[in-house]
């Protein structure tokens, strides 16, 4: 998307920077163009995969797992908080604010994309919801409200696009207090909401879990969406295994927008045009969301406009609803993400670990890294380069793959013309995400 | 994101370096320093 934390300049490209985007900009047309020849009817399939060996499903759903596993991450979670309210008060020497921004929002998207929705099992706030509802005696599975369904993933994505500003927007985010206390409010309202909705607020509300599911579901290793056993199987299966409902597309506008702000806001335009201070940023934040919803739309107009629409996923007779179509979002957003944070994730990610080894100054070397420094030479600029340029070519061909095969199972006919739009959106926004982060 | 995108922001509006970028990329600490060291020669 626009622009990466990557360290890449255009020297690091094998050549000019607007040749590549020209260049990927025809690869995602071609493939469109190849797509409407030869992909006459749906091929994606939520129940495809190859079964795991049962054993491996025993151990993986086991509740014994879960419970060791979310143990592990609790135990964690509120060490990072400790550290962050009683630890060093500058921001390289402590811990929390590099956990919370780099190894925990930043790992979670190649964990997700490697092995699935890894948050859900991972999450820390299931077991505490757990525990408050033995206590307080309230049904774990439906709490004492009902969440009603038109909600949707609405919460998820007001939690997201939340988390968004205060990472982005809050000037004082990566402070160790703030970031420990972001945390601390984060998990008692999504464990307190779970407790009064019961568990199934942590699909629907709990950022987190939402964005690690979504992503989880382009892994190959997934669900198979009728019987829920663990199968191996092509990742673009995956997107027709996505979960829909109101919302989604809240979800990955929140996603998407919140990573075009992040590369705005660090270019020289955005520094000497936008005035500095909370009210200015909050209105990027917000506006980028919302030119990406506007992208969006226009770009499904045709496809959610048709009439004559197979029922099912988001479709009625009225045509299918925008929401049909939220999940070409997710692998937008996940080659965005990849392509704006690998750097990041590859080099300060190092600094979570040198710190982890001395999370409180008081000169312990637990892990033998507290010493070092973070080595620049871990991977090269050209790496960082092409790893940004396929994954942001990768995620707008999956999307497109994912558009194409849902038009096929739910309009009628040759569905070439009603793409047209859709397939201008992906060509252009691949053009200028590359062409942006290496400075075309 | 938070620590070095600020450090790089910091380092090319401070009057000094003489280090310019286009309008529309993002500004990492990175290209800061490789445009640092392509100026020292």
């Amino acid at each position: 998307m626009f622009l990466g934390h990557g360290i890449g300049t255009r020297s690091d490209l094998p050549l000019p920077a607007s040749l590549a985007a020209i260049g990927a900009g025809t690869v995602v047309l071609i493939s469109c163009g190849a797509l409407a020849v030869l992909w006459r009817r749906p091929r994606l399939n939520r129940d495809a995969g190859i079964s795991l060996p049962q054993v491996f499903i025993k151990l993986a759903d086991a509740s014994v797992t879960r419970i060791l596993l979310r143990s592990g991450t609790l135990s964690l979670g509120l060490l990072v908080c400790v550290i962050g309210f009683l630890g060093p008060p500058d921001l390289m020497r402590n811990l929390a604010p590099w956990a919370l921004f780099v190894t925990f929002w930043v790992g979670l998207v190649p964990a997700s994309l490697l092995v699935g929705p890894v948050w859900r099992v991972l999450n820390p706030l299931r077991l505490v919801h757990t525990a408050l509802t033995a206590i307080l005696r309230v049904d774990p599975e439906h709490g004492v409200l009902t969440l009603p369904e038109r909600v949707g993933y609405w919460p998820a994505s007001a939690s997201l696009a939340i988390y968004g500003w205060f990472e982005l927007v809050y000037p004082r985010h990566a402070e160790p207090i703030p970031a420990a206390l972001f945390i601390a409010l984060y998990a008692a309202v999504h464990a307190g909401a779970a407790v009064i909705f019961g568990r199934r607020w942590f699909e629907r509300g709990d950022g987190f879990e939402v964005y690690s599911t979504l992503l989880g579901t382009l892994a190959p290793l997934g669900r198979r969406h009728r019987d829920q056993a663990l199968v191996l199987r092509n990742p673009l299966h995956g997107m027709e295994a996505m979960p829909g409902g109101p919302g989604l597309v809240g979800v990955a506008v929140a996603l998407v927008g919140t990573t075009v702000y992040d590369g705005m806001s660090g270019t020289v335009w955005w520094w000497r045009t936008v005035p500095p201070g909370r009210l200015a940023s909050s209105t990027g934040l917000v506006c980028s969301m919302l030119v990406i919803a506007v992208v969006f739309l226009l770009g499904t107009w045709s496809l959610t406009t048709a009439r004559d629409c197979a029922s099912g996923l988001g479709a009625s007779s009225a045509g299918p609803r925008p929401g049909a179509f939220a999940h070409i979002l997710v692998p937008v957003a996940a080659g965005y993400a990849l392509a704006h944070y690998f750097s990041l994730l590859v080099f300060d990610g190092q600094q979570a670990l040198i710190l982890a080894s001395d999370p409180f100054a008081s000169g312990l070397d637990l892990l033998g890294t507290a010493g070092d420094s973070i080595d620049y030479s871990m991977v090269s600029t050209s790496t960082i380069a092409a790893v940004q340029v396929t994954a942001i070519v990768l995620g707008h061909l999956v999307a497109a793959v994912g558009a194409h095969d849902r038009a096929v199972r739910l309009l009628p006919g040759n569905t070439a013309v009603r793409q047209f739009p859709l397939v201008t959106v992906m060509v252009v926004l691949t053009m200028g995400a590359i062409g942006l982060v290496f400075a075309a | 994101m938070f620590a070095a995108a600020a450090a790089a922001k910091r380092i090319v509006e401070t009057p000094g370096p003489g280090i310019e970028f286009p309008a529309f990329k993002e500004v990492t600490l990175g290209d800061v320093k490789h445009e640092l060291v392509r100026k020292a020669g």
